[in-house]
């Protein structure tokens, strides 16, 4: 039999992600992060992994190069791809929020007629605030967004925060949540269809040991 | 602008040749013979129609992906998105006073305007049949197992149709009295099997909790037959126990055939198009991350173009299955005999019979030498020659063979 593939995501949750496989034996997995290997199997658990950017993890999944993955829910509903998601994982927690200068007073902003808002999920941002009826201007970033209102990039920030002392540092001030995040397993709709005693056993597996009483 | 290079294709759409075009004319000379069978007839739709008339059918949810294309009166057309809003369209307006049940196949391109995906792009075959006219199980069943024996037919040996149906979850959201604002919430949570989010969706909603406790069982409610007992117990609600009884029904239909190993339920995911009503499914195989085929029961489409018929359909990616099938049979669409020149045009008698037989033979119309022959044969896998004849014998090249034979010695046709 084949070994089911887990695509996992380089960077901020790679610790808890590898920390959660080698709870289920994948005892090589430790080394991975300081190697420069991007594949690595685990024959006797069943399991093979590829290492991938975070918003890699969906496309390697729904296109069926991984069979399952690991990622973050805002990356996730950021590219919105066609894929399971059957479990959170409880790591990896944080808030996607809009924030804002604190010199600038939130009833300041709502009144304009248009907004710059500078940001890593151009998805997400523009339905947050059409939803809300604001006509803003999306500016797409690759890194370092709190930057930007400084800089004088944009008015706005939509941004992942986790203590917040990033915004502080920068004199931003959050003034509402986009969405909660956390990690979550994600899974190829025909891998799961097609091997769905194997799926569903693994992800019962990972269920317990991450506390959650899903039932199935 | 610059003109663009003359072998340039616009995005969404490629060029089939040898193989790749071998093998998929054969996979839809195959489904047209099982459809034939089965007593379907051929039906051909144009390409394009009227984009109001196709969207009355179709719905919002296909409206993005069609590709429209103003005429010089400036009337919208569209190009065919979808066969069966065309069927039925065909149906519901020319062909409703025949005798039921009516059956249709079809071969043919259909277009839809989203990002190329694995063996679909832009302009995509599909294979499928509609039967219109019949609203029981059996009716379900049949097209059920023209999936399986397409698939089969196709050569795939490991794959698994997932079956569903919508009439669980619509008596439970009935049940719960979901708005549409929520409905679209509990709806996208199950159709990504989140089950936390499922959860909290309908807290949100404030859902009664032993209907909202039956809402959340339904991401686990995948697999066996043994999953449809469960369901069964889900709802007391009539809609959802004519469709438990419905798969009940189905999964009787097909074990009846064995061919129950090729089915899974799910009556947790509410995909599809937005007209079915009743059964919904799609196909997989291994190693392919898209479904294959998918159809469903669609009672309530046909009745937008006229008298309502009930019916049920079946489409069958055909690139797709190419792809499960993985690298096609090189000798898939290669003749079978390489004829020199002298003989296609001395001995045509001879050389038409052959052709009749079933051989496939291919004329050197370049006056090539015996050598030449001989290494184009050797370079093309062609797996016989005749390099020389008279009306009574030819000069025969064959795997363990090579010298005159009488032409009526010759071996059978290979086909």
């Amino acid at each position: 039999m084949t070994n089911l593939r887990v695509a996992l995501p380089k960077g901020r949750l790679f610790g808890d992600a590898a920390a959660l496989f080698t709870h289920l034996g994948c005892r090589g997995l430790a080394g991975l992060a300081n190697s420069r290997r991007l594949m690595h199997e685990e024959p006797g658990v069943g399991l093979g992994f590829v290492l991938v950017k975070p918003s890699d993890v969906p496309v390697y999944v729904e296109h069926g190069a991984a069979d399952l993955g690991v990622v973050g829910q805002d990356v996730l509903r950021e590219l919105g791809r066609d894929v399971y998601e059957p479990l959170r994982l409880g790591f990896g927690r944080c808030r996607l929020v809009v924030a804002a200068p604190e010199a600038v007073a939130a009833s300041d902003w709502a009144r304009r007629s248009t907004l710059r808002v500078a940001t890593k999920y151009p998805r997400l941002a523009r339905q947050h605030f059409s939803a809300r009826g604001l006509s803003v201007e999306i500016v797409p970033l690759a890194g370092s967004v709190e930057l930007a209102p400084l800089a004088g990039l944009a008015d706005l920030i939509v941004d992942l925060v986790d203590s917040g002392r990033t915004l502080a540092a920068n004199n931003l001030r959050e003034i509402e949540t986009v969405m909660p995040s956390e990690a979550c397993l994600i899974v190829n709709r025909a891998s799961h269809k097609v091997h769905l005693q194997r799926v569903n056993a693994l992800i019962e597996e990972i269920a317990r040991l991450v506390g959650n009483g899903r039932q199935t | 602008m610059a003109r663009p290079f003359v072998g340039a294709l616009p995005y969404g759409v490629r060029d089939l040749f040898l193989e790749e075009a071998a093998q998929l004319a054969s996979l839809e000379d195959a489904w047209r013979q099982l459809f034939e069978a089965w007593a379907y007839q051929r039906i051909i739709p144009p390409t394009y129609e009227h984009y109001d008339v196709l969207l009355a059918g179709s719905g919002a949810e296909l409206e993005e992906q069609v590709f429209r294309v103003l005429d010089r009166e400036g009337n919208i057309l569209a190009l065919r998105s979808d066969l069966t809003t065309q069927v039925a369209r065909i149906v519901g307006t020319k062909l409703h006073d025949l005798p039921l049940p009516l059956r249709f196949y079809y071969l043919a391109s259909v277009y839809r305007y989203e990002e190329p995906q694995a063996g679909r792009q832009r302009e995509f075959r599909q294979a499928g049949v509609e039967l219109i006219g019949a609203d029981g199980a059996e009716a379900d069943a049949e097209v059920l197992v023209l999936a399986v024996e397409a698939l089969r037919r196709a050569g795939l040996v490991e794959f698994q149709l997932n079956v569903g149906h919508l009439g669980l979850f619509h008596a439970l959201a009935a049940e719960a009295g979901l708005g549409a604002g929520h409905l679209d919430e509990v709806r996208g949570a199950l159709n990504r099997k989140d089950a936390q989010g499922l959860a909290e969706a309908l807290e949100r909603a404030r859902v009664r909790p032993p209907v909202a406790a039956a809402l959340a069982r339904l991401p686990g409610l995948c697999g066996g037959p043994e999953i449809l007992a469960e369901a069964a117990r889900l709802s007391a609600h009539p809609v959802a126990h004519a469709a438990v009884e419905r798969l009940q029904a189905i999964h009787a239909a097909l074990e009846r055939r064995e061919l129950g190993r090729h089915v899974i339920y799910d009556l947790g995911e509410t995909r599809g198009m937005g007209y079915y009503t009743g059964i919904a499914f799609e196909g997989f195989a291994p190693g392919l991350a898209f479904p294959l085929c998918s159809g469903g029961r669609y009672d309530e489409l046909i009745g937008r173009y006229g008298p309502p018929r009930p019916a049920v359909g079946l489409a069958l990616v055909t690139e797709r299955v190419r792809l499960a099938l993985g690298r096609g049979d090189p000798a898939l669409g290669r003749p079978d005999l390489l004829v020199a020149a002298p003989v296609a045009r001395d001995c045509w008698r001879q050389v038409e019979r052959l052709r009749g037989q079933g051989w496939r033979v291919e004329a050197d119309l370049l006056e090539r030498s015996e050598a030449d022959l001989r290494a184009l044969a050797a370079e093309r896998g062609i797996p016989c020659l005749a390099l020389a004849a008279t009306g009574e014998r030819v000069l025969w090249v064959s795997a363990g063979h090579d010298g005159w034979l009488a032409w009526d010695a010759l071996p059978e046709a290979p086909r």
